[in-house]
């Protein structure tokens, strides 16, 4: 009985996959497209986005099967370090300091455009007093955020590319699915609460999706070595 | 597009982690182009190719479809 099994699940198997790789050549010739579409959406948010989308396009002219424009492997665990400490810190000012500000993080320093939000007071290119507390759980965040994402994997190979431009395409779709969302139904205070967490969200959804991703590819191995 | 990679493995009876070693690629690649899931780039079906001594076309073949 467990052999018939095994043989149905097999021809099941065979049959997503013929429908599976025709469908990848199918995307495959899209790629292009979508990355141009990427940059332009992205060159807004963050210069990473800019950076990643040349690497895509530069990666298909590679020589050998390695991956450019990524950061050592060793990045990874810092980024991971880096990245948890930066959450915590940001959980705790939003939820725990309801979002006040520390004190002794209070400076003045440059800025290109400050507005007040009580006053109607603003600087353009000049000094102004400013509190540092979100600048450097922010920069912290993409620090880590970044190392982890793109630092190469121990095996890095064109296999793993793949799985990271179909996470990064999968993210960005998502994130925007998201948004649509939260435009929809967060106004007001709510809605600035979504822009905060909408400025990483891309990059925690491209985490997730490809970790995701090379779990399950794992986790197939071990599947067929039990067969 | 299907692929013997399977049968040539078990003509060299070689693991997925042994040829992905020769290769050096990861595991994944191999096993996500044995299921088919994964198509490879030229220079990978070269290699393999050249591992197993036979022409591309002969472990890899088009399908009615492609």
């Amino acid at each position: 009985m467990g052999a018939g099994c095994r043989k149905n699940h097999d021809k099941q198997l065979t049959h997503i996959v013929r429908v599976s790789s025709r469908n990848y050549l199918l995307v495959n010739q899209h790629y292009t497209c979508h990355d141009v579409i990427y940059t332009r959406h992205n060159v807004i948010n963050s210069c990473i986005y800019v950076n990643y989308a040349i690497h895509l396009l530069n990666n298909f002219n590679l020589p050998n099967m390695e991956t450019r424009f990524l950061l050592p492997n060793k990045f990874k665990l810092i980024g991971w370090i880096i990245l948890v400490i930066s959450v915590i810190l940001g959980l705790f000012h939003l939820f725990y300091l309801k979002g006040s500000e520390l004190k002794f993080l209070d400076v003045k320093m440059f800025t290109v455009y400050s507005q007040n939000f009580l006053s109607s007071s603003s600087v353009i290119f000049g000094l102004d007093k400013v509190n540092l507390t979100g600048t450097i759980i922010g920069i912290l965040f993409i620090f880590g955020a970044v190392m982890v994402a793109f630092a190469k994997e121990k095996n890095e190979d064109e296999f793993i590319t793949k799985i990271r431009l179909e996470s990064f395409l999968w993210a960005t779709y998502i994130n925007y699915v998201i948004l649509i969302f939260c435009f929809l139904f967060f106004y007001g205070t709510g809605f600035m609460y979504v822009m905060i967490f909408n400025m990483f969200t891309v990059i925690i959804l491209f985490i997730v999706r490809f970790n995701f991703m090379l779990y399950r590819s794992t986790k197939q191995i071990q599947y067929e070595k039990q067969s | 597009m299907k692929n013997s990679l399977k049968v040539e493995r078990a003509i060299k009876d070689i693991t997925q982690e042994e040829l992905a070693k020769i290769i050096s690629v990861s595991r994944q690649a191999i096993n996500s182009i044995e299921l088919g899931k994964y198509v490879p780039s030229t220079i990978l079906a070269l290699k393999l190719s050249r591992y197993f001594g036979k022409s591309v076309n002969e472990i890899f073949k088009l399908e009615e479809t492609d």
